[in-house]
């Protein structure tokens, strides 16, 4: 890959976890991923205390630690999560329509809306019927529980 | 099982093919996440939704491909095991988490797609002897992923400016359904070639230096030595450098490899103390084959 490649294939990574990685105290965050958990400790071996889902804001507090930032939800409850779960970008509901009316001429709202989703794979699956999503649905669900996980960790004398 | 042909895949390659997600759109229920505001297209193409369902697929493609191998106990120890090894390296928190699956094929391969999925071959299985040393393959895989790998492979194909482009014509000329099925195009397209990339062409070499130093790193923030992990690399590239037919036989990485790892390990022992609970896991796991 050249230099050139190498920088912007940098630069994309930087824009997505460098921008919340820099997030200030008393910034909104929202989390990025469809669900994670706010923990007591900076630590994925900690007691989750929540589960926050896809596009709930937080506000990071100060004494965040590395890639811990320590956060409040709207409703007061405080915690640690992992800054690999949020987004400084705000993510706005919108209830509802499937295939909500698109401005003409302006590419990169278009975009906003419409990215890989639920309903791309859909209609991906839909002229792919042979290949088995069933199978990625069952080892979702088989993703072990923390205290499995500890468990296996304490067990091999790894922690 | 390790035959001539268990060889011809033998490349730690691995995919994160991450990506061109145009981002938004969610999969919850109603109300329904259709928006996101305040980035720039470059930074909604990498969120992680729609890196999960592009990886969702390359992984149905790549399963496709080589079988499913149903060994439950054996999978489920991979999970336990790769989770465990997630929480120590830089990008533990994917969409949905990470998955951990067995392919069905003697050949030696390792795949990570998109979003997290991880999908070890059963000959990968075969040739590993120790939870370390599968410790080690997993963790490179995660490095991997942790270092967006899969970006890179993306720019080259030019697929990011192919989505560009798309935004911009199906803005211009189509409505929501035409949208939808513009974008179902461009996903296809990324899958192709994803899958292409993985199963065919492989990392760079700088690509794979740096997945080896990230697994140095997560093995020893999990309490891993790193030592086991050299010597499986050590190992497979002997013999595959003793099989004509292997890729690996020519390739020039291989060597660079070795040395690198030996550098960043310290040529670390693997002897000492091992603990007979992590030896009789892994016989369980690995060695022992469901009946029927």
């Amino acid at each position: 890959m050249s230099l050139f490649g190498r920088r912007v294939a940098v630069s994309l990574v930087l824009a997505v976890f460098g921008a919340v990685s820099i997030a200030a105290a008393g910034e909104t965050l929202y989390v990025q991923v469809a669900e994670t958990r706010l923990r007591r400790d900076a630590s994925f071996l900690s007691p989750s205390t929540a589960v926050l889902v896809f596009g709930e804001s937080v506000e990071k507090l100060s004494g965040s630690a590395g890639s811990w930032f320590r956060v409040s939800r709207s409703r007061g409850a405080e915690g640690w999560v992992h800054a690999s779960a949020l987004t400084t970008m705000r993510l706005v509901l919108k209830a509802g329509e499937k295939d909500a009316p698109v401005p003409t001429g302006r590419a990169e709202p278009t975009l906003a809306g419409k990215g890989f989703s639920a309903e791309t794979e859909g209609d991906f699956k839909a002229r792919n019927p042979a290949l088995d999503f069933a199978t990625l649905d069952t080892l979702e669900r088989e993703c072990p529980s923390d205290d499995a996980v500890l468990q296996f960790a304490r067990e091999g004398e790894l922690r | 099982m390790r035959g001539r042909h268990a060889w011809k895949g033998v490349v730690f390659s691995l995919a994160a093919l991450v990506a061109l997600q145009a981002c938004g759109g969610g999969n919850l229920p109603p109300p329904r996440w259709e928006r996101v505001e305040g980035a720039t297209v470059s930074q909604r193409r990498f969120l992680p939704e729609g890196e999960h369902y592009l990886g969702r697929a390359v992984a149905a493609e790549i399963i496709a491909r080589y079988g499913f191998d149903t060994d439950a106990g054996a999978r489920k120890y991979l999970a336990l095991l790769g989770t465990y090894l997630v929480y120590a390296n830089e990008l533990p928190v994917t969409y949905r988490n990470y998955r951990f699956a067995v392919l069905a094929t003697p050949e030696i391969r390792a795949f990570s797609t998109p979003g997290g999925t991880v999908l070890l071959s059963r000959g990968l299985l075969d040739a590993v002897r120790s939870e370390e040393e599968l410790a080690g393959v997993i963790a490179h895989e995660l490095g991997h992923l942790q270092n967006k790998d899969g970006i890179n492979s993306v720019g080259r194909s030019k697929v990011t400016s192919i989505l560009t482009a798309f935004g911009t014509l199906a803005a211009s000329f189509v409505g929501g359904g035409g949208l939808a099925a513009a974008l179902l195009q461009t996903f296809e397209g990324a899958v192709d070639h994803a899958v292409t990339d993985l199963v065919n062409k492989g990392y760079s070499q700088s690509q794979e230096l740096a997945a080896d130093e990230a697994a140095v790193r997560i093995l020893r923030g999990a309490g891993y030595k790193a030592g086991p992990y050299l010597d499986f690399s050590r190992r497979i590239f002997a013999e595959a450098m003793a099989q004509s037919a292997s890729p690996l036989s020519t390739h020039p990485s291989s060597a660079a490899r070795i040395t690198a790892l030996e550098k960043s390990t310290g040529r670390e022992s693997v002897s000492g103390h091992a603990s007979p609970i992590r030896e009789r896991r892994f016989n369980d796991a690995v060695r022992t084959r469901p009946s029927g």
